[in-house]
Formats: structure tokens, sequence, C-alpha cells
């Protein structure tokens, strides 16, 4: 792992008597790409919002870009590029003025709005309305908007939730281009397959809690066990499936007599998902 | 920063059509109403007179000249011309009643007037009938009467003028208060649409303090307030009474609006509640610009309303030219009323958003 630019301490917060994040510890490397994964009230978004300074630690601290964010938020801020779950762009304003509103704020000069609008595909409509705008071209907008600063570390929250392939493609190379650029992304996401396309490590958060983090490939290779799955014709006509485990001490034996039997129709190998390590892990699905 | 976002929020403010067009609409249609309004109180009296069928000329021309009232023929048509708005009122003297008069015995008249007659035009309508009737009891008497006509000035006449005030400058008050009153709603929901959308969020991950957020929303608040009110003041003339007093209040004053406006901000959740809270805000903050216009109608509990610290002032520069020995001690209450709004809003507005 390259120089973290995160690093969460016993980070916890508590909502009175409910503790949503319970002392977690991780880092982040610099152009790494850390999925965060784990179902609805499991900690994701308070665990973004006291990374991005919008919420002070209860107990524990986060050490972002070297900077106690709960401290030095501002200067940190600078930095950050955060797209949210839910819209939240000016609706009445067009996509220029949204962009030019926040290059303002990160005291921008020279800003060229219309460079970031061709990047995320919205260049033609740069100056229409944001109401009129579809869901996918307000998130592009939002990720435009995230990337205004240049940002050493990208906060994304479900940014492709509910698109279409088109614009989840778009969004999947931007991210891509940040972190080969030397972006740090923070993803949360529901989407098991976007996660183990993009990121470089995934977290599993459950009740507040880490309960994995590793590479997918090592989380898969640890849980996970693949299988192979051979459709074989029956006595009566039909076809059934049998799964074979391959890394067991009987494998070979195994598909020897199947294959024997010569009724085999199809075969192939399978690996066990993401969303199959987290509910063996948790013993909870992600939409749970 | 702060500049960006009052830019922002100005060519927001003026991009929603509802607010855009009463903002504009009000302030024109409250300047026609100000200048359509008498310039003048109507404080002349006319009144009208019955005498019996058989009264000679000159007692005719006699009572007439008395009660400085107009002859009528009779009862009847005396009841329809008051009744129509000819005349402010009317007595009818009958043959009984002039008897009376002229043996010196008490008299009991009734007196017909309009309905809705303000109590300084009953009292005036009163001495002039009871003057009348003493006249005309001296001279069939020849008894003496200790007359006494004194002017008497309804409410504080600074400037001496010794005249009443026209509506439109009682109402004065009360218009400045309507045109705070739609800045103050297009503020609430101003902010309030920031934080329901989330807006708020993503302006807070930059290097934006929560500071610069809300000095910009005040700033912006108080100017466009202040900007409205005093095109208002400018328009009718009544700014250059007492310059430095009306500016000052009404700058104080668009403080109080702001502050109310950022304290509905941190309840209401979407344009209807913001609509309804107003509303409820509203109809307090305006009763003291009633009090003005009607000065009967509230008694000393009107001082509670922060907006009586408002509305005093500015009635008493306004309209009498008053100095700072008159209003200073209610600008400093307005101005706490309007920082205790503004720091009370603020915090729960955070409270709301963070």
């Amino acid at each position: 792992m390259n120089k973290a630019t995160i690093s969460a301490r016993d980070l916890t917060y508590r909502y009175g008597d409910l503790t949503a994040v319970d002392h977690i510890n991780f880092e982040v490397g610099e152009g790494e790409v850390l999925g965060f994964l784990g179902p609805n009230g499991a900690g994701k978004t308070t665990t973004v919002r006291m990374l991005t300074g919008q919420l002070r630690p209860t107990e524990g601290s986060a050490l972002v870009l070297d900077e106690d964010i709960s401290t030095s938020a501002k200067q940190v801020q600078q930095y950050l590029g955060v797209s949210f779950e839910t819209t939240n762009l000016y609706e009445d304003m067009s996509a220029v003025e949204n962009l030019e509103l926040f290059a303002r704020l990160f005291n921008l000069r020279n800003f060229d709005a219309m460079e970031l609008l061709e990047k995320v595909g919205l260049s033609g409509r740069e100056k229409e309305r944001v109401s009129n705008y579809s869901k996918g071209m307000k998130q592009r907008l939002m990720l435009a908007r995230a990337l205004i600063n240049h940002p050493r570390i990208l906060f994304l929250d479900e940014p492709t939730d509910g698109l279409d392939p088109v614009s989840s493609q778009t969004i999947h190379a931007i991210i891509n281009e940040a972190s080969a650029g030397g972006t740090t992304v923070f993803l949360t996401t529901h989407d098991m397959v976007e996660a183990d396309k993009l990121s470089h490590r995934v977290a599993f958060i459950n009740k507040g809690q880490i309960a994995a983090m590793d590479r997918p490939a090592v989380l898969k290779q640890h849980y996970g066990k693949r299988t192979l799955k051979i459709e074989v014709q029956d006595g009566q006509g039909g076809t059934h499936t049998q799964s074979i485990p391959l890394d067991g001490s009987e494998t070979a034996k195994q598909v020897e007599q199947v294959f024997a039997s010569g009724s085999v129709l199809t075969a192939h190998t399978e690996e066990a998902t993401l969303e199959d390590i987290f509910i063996q892990i948790t013993g909870r699905g992600l939409l749970g | 920063m702060i500049r960006a976002l009052i830019e922002k929020d100005l060519k927001l403010y003026f991009r929603n059509p509802f607010f855009a067009l009463i903002t504009l609409l009000s302030l024109v249609l409250v300047i026609a109403l100000y200048f359509l309004l008498p310039a003048h109180a109507e404080d002349s009296l006319s009144t009208a007179l019955v005498l019996p069928a058989d009264t000679s000329a000159e007692m005719s021309a006699f009572l007439s000249e008395a009660f400085e009232s107009e002859l009528l023929d009779s009862q009847d048509a005396l009841m329809k011309a008051v009744e129509a708005g000819d005349y402010s009122a009317g007595m009818v003297l009958t043959d009984a009643i002039i008897d009376d008069l002229a043996n010196g015995r008490p008299v009991d008249v009734p007196v017909y007037t309009t309905p809705g007659m303000t109590p300084e035009l009953k009292q005036a309508l009163t001495s002039l009938y009871t003057a009348g009737l003493n006249n005309v009891n001296y001279v069939s008497a020849e008894e003496q009467l200790h007359i006494n006509d004194h002017v008497i000035v309804l409410g504080p006449d600074l400037l001496d003028i010794n005249e009443a005030l026209a509506l439109r400058d009682r109402m004065l008050p009360m218009l400045i208060m309507m045109m705070f009153a739609i800045e103050l709603m297009g503020l609430a929901n101003l902010i309030s649409e920031e934080v329901t959308r989330g807006t708020v969020k993503a302006l807070l991950v930059t290097p934006l303090r929560v500071r610069q957020f809300f000095s910009a929303k005040m700033l912006m608040g108080v100017g466009l307030a202040f900007l409205e009110v005093m095109l208002l003041a400018a328009a009718t003339g009544k700014l250059f009474v007492s310059p430095a007093i009306v500016v000052s209040a009404l700058l104080i004053g668009s403080l109080l609006m702001t502050g109310v406006a950022f304290f509905i901000a941190a309840f209401a959740t979407d344009f209807m509640s913001v609509m309804a809270w107003s509303v409820l805000f509203l109809l307090l903050l305006m009763l003291p610009g009633f009090n003005v216009m009607f000065p009967t109608m509230a008694s000393a509990w009107i001082k509670v309303i922060p907006s009586y610290y408002l509305v005093e002032p500015l009635h008493l520069a306004l309209n009498y030219g008053a100095g700072w020995a008159q209003v200073g001690s209610n600008l400093l209450i307005l101005f706490a009323s309007g920082l205790a709004f503004l720091l009370l809003g603020s915090a729960l507005l955070r409270r709301r958003f963070q």
C-alpha cells in the first residue's frame, strides 16, 4: 500500500445510546480505491461524514492527509471531493453555474467548467437548468462537482445507484482515471459487482464494525469456495446440476466419476461472489 | 466565498417565479396604494338638520347657522341622505324639542350618524351639537352659558402640525411591514430549501465555514429586505423626514426579519410549512402596525411583540419627524430582539443540518 491518506484509529460515533460506528481501524493508501460495503444502517455514511469533517467523532480519531480531520477540517476539505448519495445540486441553476459556484468556494482561478462537463459527458446541455436533467446526468454532474478541485481523496457515496449502464461506465472510467492519477477513492456502494470491479480493497462494515477488509481476490480465496458446476442428463430425459468443491481432497475422484457416466451436458467453474462472502462473514445480506 | 454565496442566493431568489413576482408586484402595489389613499385626513363634518314645517324663515336661518347644518325637508329624507353618506350626521328638531330649548329645559335629541364613524369624529360631532344646542338655549332663554372651544389633537404632535394624520401615513409602517413579510417568506424558503435539498452539506464539505454560510444568508436577507423597504420609504418621500432614524430603523428591522426567517427555516420542511410558519409569525409581527392605524385597538401588551419597537419608531420618525431621544431606546430594544432571533435561528438551523 502506498502512503496512507486516510488513517482511522478507534473511530467511533454514537447517536445517543446507539453506536453507529464502533472503534473501527483502517488505512487507505494514496491512489487506492477502497470499496466500503455494508447494509443500510451499518455505519457507512456516518464513517464518511466523520472522514469528511461533517461529524466530529465521539471517540477515536481520523487522520486525513496527515491532519486530524476533527480539528483541521477546513484545511483538509480543500483537498477532498465528495459526491453524495442523494442529489443535492442547485436545480434552478445550470451545470456551469453549479460548477462555477463551487470553483469560487475552492478559490480556483481560471476554472474551466466545460472541460469537466465534457469529461462527464454533459457538454451540449451545460446551460440548461439542472432540474431538466435525468438522474444519470445529475449523478454525473455531482461527480464533476466532486472533481472540481482535483481532489487528493474522492468520497463517492453510491455513485451509480439506479443509473443506466452507459452512465455507470462513464463514472467507472472516471474513478479509474482518478485512481491512476494518484487520487484515493473511498467508494461506498451496494453494488458488489461494481465494488469487485473497481476496488483495490474492500471493507465489510456491519453493525458499526469492520468485519473484514482485504483485496477482493484474497477474500474470495479465504472465505469463498470455488466449485465446479456440472449439468448432467438424468435417466428420465431431464437434467440436474451437481456442485463439486474444487479445493477438496476428493475433487479429482468426484469429477472423474461424473464424467465417466457419459451424461455430462455442460461444466463450468464458479467463484464465490463478494455478496456470498459478506453473508458468510456477517450472517446477513447487504440489503438487509 | 460570502460574495459567491450572496450572488447565488440572489440568483435563486429571483429565479423562483413566485417570490420574484410577488416581491416586485408588492413593491409596486404598496407604493401605488400609498398614493391612492387620501393625502389628508377627512376631518370635516357635514351635517343636516330637519325643523318643524311651521318654523319661521328667521328661525330656520338661525338654527341652520347655529348647528352649521344644511336644512332638509323631512326626517325620512335626512335618514336616507345620512345613510347614503351625503352627510356625516343629522339631527331632527321637533316642536317639543324647540319648546324645551326655548324654556331652558333639558333636551334629549336623537342624532343620526353613518356606521363606522371614528371615535374622533363622534367626539367632534358631540361638541358641535352641544355647542349648537347651548347657543340656541342661550338666545332663547337668555341664560349665560360658558362654552369653551378648544382643539384636541389626537396622538403625538411632535411637529406641532395641529392636524390629524392622513390614513396613508398611518398605514405606512404597516405597508413597510408587508414588504418585510414578503422578503421574510422568500428568505425562509431559500434557507429551508438549502437544508431540505441537502445543498448545505455540499457547501460545507468545501473550505466554506459555517459562520461564512450564515453571514452570507444574513447579509443577503438584510440587504434585500433593506433595499425593498428603502425603495418604499423613498418613493413615498417619507425617507427624508428623519433620514438617519428611518434608515437605522429599517436596517435594524431588516435584521429582525432576517432573524425570524432563520427561525422559520429551522422548523419548516417544505414550501407549505414555510408559508404556514410565516403566516403565524406575520400575524403577530403585524399587530403593532394595526395598532398605529387604530390607536385604541391594543393596550400595553403590544409592547411584548418585537416588531412594536420597529413600527413605533418608524411611525414617529416618518410621520412626526421624531428625534433620537424619542426613538433611541426603541431601536436598541429592536436591535437586541433582532440579534436574539438571529442567534437563536442560527443555532437551531445549525442543529438541523449538522
